[in-house]
């Protein structure tokens, strides 16, 4: 296999959008080839992360539509529908068609636009990705997530206020963030009396309804140097599965498809988790965030919490964690998150993050699809 | 169909038991089951979700229960006593949803009070 270099970025502002998801991805996407020096170029294949555009915009085709308006052809294209893994599954297959030689130039990018349903069907429309058997008894991912809080919070002895300093420190990032959706911040104390959603889970524990695009420019390493000062080498990515019937796994607090798209990431990569030094998690709630840097191997089982408390996470933490403001306050265009915390690491490694710049030069982002039944992991390097 | 219980499906070949019936066995790939039903469990844990789908009530109360069989399951409560993680539920069957004029039952949980030990 080729070593693979991402050479180039591009990111919609996130948020409430008058623009479809097409007019998104192109938005993002010439972003990512101004940043690559690429307009003018060949691409093999075109990757579009995107969960629900039928569903939600009643467009179907739409990376065969980019592809024809951004005059891509005659690259191969495809969607890719791996519901909120959906960046992260067209990011691994535009890694493995430049690593394994098929593909010289590889676009991919993610969007969704979500804000076209009112947020009561957005939940409906997101809710069916679950087993039909729990879907027919009322679930949403709300509640999968109130569920697992509370199994958490119990197991490990943590308490509730520390889930609201995830949302503190995300909005903080995003604040610093001129592309996230929530530029304001928030205390504990706003996070603790929002009104609660999925008990013990409040308003402020979630990630919004967002509208959305992000894009990257892969290529063989070995070319990478011609498009870019700045490369950075996806050193390792792994992607895993685990059951979809949430309530049969044995352990609620633990993501198997994470610790197992983490251990081939690691492994291809020869990084441990103790050389990360920058990290964008999946928190579509605060727990998610919590729960993954344990599935990782940054912090034991049970113990992520502490790191939360003792400032570990932070910006000028020993491993900062979701600069970017994370799904929670950047926001979370189902299709594009996958891509976009490929973008907010690349951008900390190139040092282009401003106010909220860390000084790092491996980074990992963690993608999680479904209710933690699919995950892909990715290691990304700057290259020397 | 008995109504106050939950038939979970459990492998011929291996024994191990689950719920929903999947088309291969999770442990042995093996795809015959024979029918288990269960009637009680106990909440690992629970939550009330005032975010509900459209056809649910306004506020449902969601439960994961461990089954007597080793079988987990989710389920809404069908009561409105306390529980706890521990708290000991049997099997009822009721109304879950009704949207545009269709009803859709199934089984649920009621409370019966604490576990011992």
């Amino acid at each position: 296999m080729r070593q693979v270099a991402i050479v180039g970025v591009g990111v919609t502002k996130f948020g409430k959008h008058e623009k479809g998801v097409l007019q998104l991805l192109a938005e993002a996407t010439l972003s990512a080839l101004k940043d690559s020096r690429t307009e003018q170029e060949k691409f093999d294949d075109v990757f579009i992360g995107n969960f629900a555009s039928g569903e939600f915009e009643g467009k179907t085709g739409i990376a065969n539509a980019l592809t024809s308006d951004l005059a891509l052809e005659p690259a191969f294209a495809s969607k890719i529908e791996n519901t909120s893994g959906s960046g992260g599954a067209a990011l691994y297959l535009g890694w493995m068609s430049v690593a394994s030689g098929q593909s010289n130039m590889a676009l991919v990018a993610g969007g969704e636009k979500m804000t076209s349903v009112p947020t009561e069907a957005a939940t409906d429309i997101i809710a069916t990705l679950t087993h039909e058997e729990e879907y027919k008894q009322g679930v949403s991912l709300l509640s999968f997530a109130g569920l697992m809080t509370r199994n958490y919070l119990e197991k490990y002895g943590a308490p509730r206020e520390v889930l609201a300093k995830v949302a503190v420190k995300n909005h903080e990032n995003a604040s610093l963030n001129p592309n996230a959706q929530f530029q304001k911040t928030i205390t504990v104390e706003q996070a603790l009396l929002s009104p609660i959603i999925a008990d013990p889970l409040r308003l402020y524990d979630f990630c919004p309804i967002t509208d959305g695009a992000a894009a990257v420019v892969m290529v063989p390493a070995e070319r990478a140097a011609s498009f870019t000062e700045r490369p950075v080498l996806v050193s390792g990515i792994g992607g895993a599965t685990d059951t979809h019937v949430v309530s049969e796994r044995e352990d609620l607090t633990v993501l198997k498809a994470v610790k197992r798209a983490a251990e081939k990431a690691y492994a291809a990569s020869g990084k441990a988790p103790k050389d990360i030094q920058v990290a964008e998690l999946h928190d579509m709630f605060t727990l998610m965030e919590i729960v993954q840097s344990e599935d990782l191997g940054f912090f034991a089982k049970g113990e992520g919490w502490k790191a939360v408390e003792a400032g570990v996470t932070r910006r000028d933490g020993r491993l900062p964690i979701n600069t970017s403001g994370g799904l929670k306050a950047k926001g979370h265009p189902i299709g594009a998150t996958g891509v976009a915390q490929a973008v907010e690491i690349v951008w900390q490694l190139q040092g282009r993050c401003g106010a909220r710049q860390v000084d790092a030069g491996v980074g990992l982002t963690c993608n999680v699809a479904g209710f933690g039944n699919n995950a892909v992991v990715s290691i990304l390097e700057r290259m020397k | 169909m008995n109504e106050d219980q939950i038939v979970s499906f459990q492998c011929s070949n291996c024994g191990l038991a689950m719920f929903p019936r999947h088309t291969r066995c999770r442990a042995c790939r093996n795809t015959d089951f024979r029918e288990a039903p269960v009637r009680e469990g106990k909440v690992i844990t629970h939550t009330r979700l005032t975010a509900t789908r459209p056809g649910f009530a306004k506020e449902l109360r969601l439960v994961v229960v461990e089954l007597s069989n080793g079988v987990r399951v989710l389920g809404q409560l069908a009561d409105d006593t306390e529980v706890e993680s521990g708290s000991r539920v049997v099997v009822s069957w009721g109304k879950l949803s009704e949207r545009e004029g269709k009803t859709v039952s199934g089984f649920r949980f009621l409370s019966v009070g604490r576990a011992h030990g």
